[in-house]
């Protein structure tokens, strides 16, 4: 067992993630820190809905690209999420942090959880919980397996906090 | 000047100098391919505001290919952000092209709020912007990738026509541009 925070650039690398974009989350803030510290492109944009641009442009040359937003962010972007990402078929992976259910001791996010949860069911967007498949592996590797051979974007929700251990 | 004119002789120089170019949804995308089809260009079908956003991953991706985004006056007021976040990435190959006319002309011609927009202004009192250019019929831009971070403002008249019908699905343009950027 280890730290998920520990094992993400490695996860990140074993991936051949090319670039990573990303507005900051609490929960992610521990992830950008060690991803600045690796020689990942990192693209810190100022607002989430652009790193659904960045992303689909690195992906649109061949890279792999990795976004890392919060739920709520992510809310922010579906415009670009659909008519974008998923008009083009772009095999991008979509790390969210999805805060406000049970694992989160904050207690003003519950909305944010709501209103994800009826965006990513109703349209039947691919979603992974990272929580129910943390001791099978690396699952961001797996994300860009399936976001590529069903070409279009996968989701991760981060939906536990990181400091927690895990065996991947 | 009119946008069809600006685009068609911008693009021309970009593509003379190896460069990618994405195109804006909207007039934009639909003047770039009514100029000249070619398997480099990026047409967007959405969102609007998105084309410097998708450029500058490309940009980010190809370092040593010059990249052009074509914008709107409207569609760059959507996304202003992004020019924070290029200004803090400063890729030498980007150059930003704003097709200004003051109204969404691929939406009625309604005004847009960007009307009375400075760009040199903005452009000005971001970091790491190296040139600012005011394009028409007899400026030559330098699109050399390691010219430094560029933007260029472009005075245009809205449409009085129509471009050609565009032809494309999403997924053929990302296809066959995915393929033209790995041959190269």
């Amino acid at each position: 067992m280890t730290n998920l925070i520990e094992r993400f650039v490695p996860l990140c690398k074993e991936a051949d993630i090319d670039l990573v974009t990303s507005v900051p989350d609490g929960y992610l803030v521990p992830f950008i820190e060690k991803i600045d510290q690796s020689d990942i492109t990192h693209v810190r944009a100022a607002r989430e809905e652009e790193c659904f641009g960045i992303a689909s442009g690195a992906a649109m040359t061949g890279k792999r690209a990795l976004i890392m937003v919060q739920n709520a962010g992510f809310l922010n972007s579906v415009g670009c999420f659909a008519t974008l990402c998923m008009n083009y078929r772009l095999p991008i992976v979509i790390l969210v942090t999805h805060r406000g259910n049970i694992f989160d001791k904050n207690r003003y996010d519950t909305e944010k959880f709501r209103y994800y949860e009826a965006f990513t069911k109703n349209p039947n967007v691919f979603s992974v919980s990272w929580h129910a498949h943390k001791n099978d592996g690396n699952i961001i590797a797996r994300a860009f397996g399936r976001a590529e051979a069903a070409k279009e974007p996968t989701i991760v929700n981060l939906d536990f906090p990181p400091t927690d251990t895990v065996a991947c | 000047m009119e946008q069809k004119d600006a685009i068609k002789k911008l693009a021309t120089q970009a593509r003379n100098s190896g460069a990618l170019i994405v195109s804006e949804i909207g007039s934009q995308t639909v003047w770039l391919h009514d100029g000249g089809d070619h398997a480099s260009h990026l047409y967007l079908s959405g969102p609007m505001g998105m084309a410097p956003s998708v450029a500058l991953g490309v940009a980010l991706s190809k370092p040593k290919t010059p990249v052009l985004a074509l914008c709107g006056d409207g569609a760059l007021a959507m996304n202003l952000t992004a020019l924070v976040t290029i200004a803090h990435q400063a890729p030498s190959n980007l150059t930003l092209a704003v097709m200004n006319n003051g109204v969404y002309d691929f939406t009625g011609g309604v005004p847009s709020p960007s009307t009375a927009i400075n760009w040199q202004q903005i452009i000005t009192g971001l970091p790491n912007f190296e040139h600012f250019v005011e394009f028409d019929a007899n400026t030559t831009v330098n699109f050399a990738a390691d010219k430094g971070l560029g933007f260029i403002e472009c005075m245009v008249r809205p449409a009085t026509e129509k471009a050609k019908p565009f032809p494309f699905t999403a997924p053929e343009i990302y296809a066959r541009f995915l393929k033209y950027v790995q041959a190269e």
